[in-house]
């Protein structure tokens, strides 16, 4: 999965409207709350990626969830 | 604890009855406050849709004598052969006695027959079916495990972060020695985390008071009491996906299994995400996951695996001869699981309550 594959997917499954930019900050994503958290979740686990909640607490930006999820963002 | 197997002991009929009221979510948005746009992404993302209580002068007890009465009316299983009534609930009918002992006498149950309750919530049924394999291990013939919750004793009424999610159901299981392959369990508990699932006062430690009872407004947005139940959502999330993906790995390595020798992975149905996490790790395919009952009937505590299995897969249950992996995981925090076979089970549909059973 690219990058950009992998940054569609979330988009879909937090049902947001917008795409996600790898600049974007989560605080200003009204759909990122503790319920897109779980989602994020399955994406994580789609690629083989294991994070738990913490890990996903201390993203700040799009940037640090492709970083966590082993992109070179 | 370390793992133990038993021998020749096996479920033989399993019931389910849920509460009688059928509610779906957008019928309760005004009760918890709920606008337009959340219920529909809480239908949408994690797929809520109903949930099944009970009326108002329903109890625990009452779900799983109807569901008991059953067996007894649906099979050759001789009542007089019952040597143990256990009731694992957190919503017994009175603060003392054990309600077990009460559910004796209305299921006309002998005299000779030991019951007791066990208060567990999520992880109850591993428990108590651990513990009347460990009573039939012992030479008793058959053991009479129920499970179950009535979820308005702790969850607050307008609690619209966790009784949104919450299912009633009583399930009634006959355990007895029957020819059958070993059986797995293993058992755990974690009392570090246990403020993450909590009823904080209205017990001995911090006792009621008027004020304990009044529900306020929370930081997490939903209005309880501190005599309601609470839960952190996130602690209890990670605790789930951290320690249930390696306890079956752990059993299914103690029972000598390769993933694909087991028929279903029933697990507690704490919540859709949850299930689909622990199968992603597991690497299981997700057919063999079932995970609607919260979906359809709520989360339903210790009755959520025989809910999942009378709700869901009654007919392989009833016809065929499966190996199940099982495993409950929340409040305590406290977790087991099980690998076990059944064979051809009396497992009908789950039932709905009918007031003419109490």
């Amino acid at each position: 999965m690219t990058q950009d594959d992998f940054l569609v997917l979330l988009q879909k499954e937090i049902q947001r409207e917008n795409a996600l930019h790898v600049n974007d900050l989560l605080e200003d994503i009204p759909e990122w709350d503790s319920m897109a958290m779980l989602v994020a979740l399955n994406v994580f686990d789609e690629i083989g990626v294991e994070v738990d909640i913490d890990d996903l607490e201390k993203c700040k930006s799009i940037k640090d969830i492709l970083q966590k999820a082993g992109f070179d963002a | 604890m370390s793992h133990i197997s038993f021998s020749n002991i096996a479920i033989t009929a399993m019931v389910t009855t849920v509460g009688d009221q059928i509610i779906a979510l957008e019928d309760e948005k005004e009760r918890f406050g709920l606008d337009d746009e959340t219920v529909a992404r809480l239908q949408k993302t994690i797929g809520l849709k109903t949930r099944y209580i009970a009326q108002d002068d329903v109890c625990t007890s009452d779900l799983c004598v109807q569901s008991a009465k059953n067996i007894f009316e649906h099979t050759a299983i001789n009542k007089e052969e019952i040597e143990a009534l256990i009731f694992v609930t957190q919503s017994a009918d009175y603060k003392a006695p054990s309600t077990a002992i009460i559910m004796q006498d209305r299921l006309g149950l002998p005299k000779s027959c030991a019951a007791f309750d066990i208060n567990l919530g999520c992880s109850g049924f591993i428990y108590g079916l651990f513990t009347a394999f460990s009573y039939v291990n012992s030479g008793m013939k058959k053991v009479l495990l129920c499970v179950g919750d009535v979820n308005r004793h702790f969850a607050g009424e307008k609690d619209k972060i966790l009784t949104p999610l919450m299912g009633d159901a009583g399930s009634a299981i006959i355990i007895e020695q029957t020819p059958s392959a070993q059986s797995f369990f293993a058992l755990y508990s974690d009392g570090s985390g246990y403020q993450h699932l909590i009823i904080p006062k209205g017990g001995l430690r911090e006792p009621s008071s008027e004020q304990s009872r009044i529900p306020t407004l929370r930081d997490d947005g939903s209005i309880r009491s501190d005599e309601d139940l609470f839960m952190d959502g996130k602690e209890v999330f990670n605790f789930a996906i951290k320690t249930v993906p390696p306890l079956i790995k752990e059993l299914l390595e103690y029972a000598g299994y390769e993933n694909d020798a087991i028929d279903y992975f029933v697990l507690h149905q704490a919540n859709p995400y949850i299930l689909k996490t622990i199968a992603s790790r597991l690497k299981v395919s997700p057919e063999k996951v079932p995970l609607e009952t919260g979906q359809i009937y709520g989360n339903q505590n210790s009755a959520s695996i025989p809910g999942t299995i009378n709700g869901f897969l009654s007919e392989p249950f009833q016809t065929s001869d499966l190996t199940i992996a099982i495993a409950g995981f929340g409040i305590g925090l406290s977790w087991g699981g099980a690998v076990l076979h059944t064979h051809a089970i009396y497992a009908p549909k789950t039932l709905r309550y009918t007031k003419d059973e109490r």
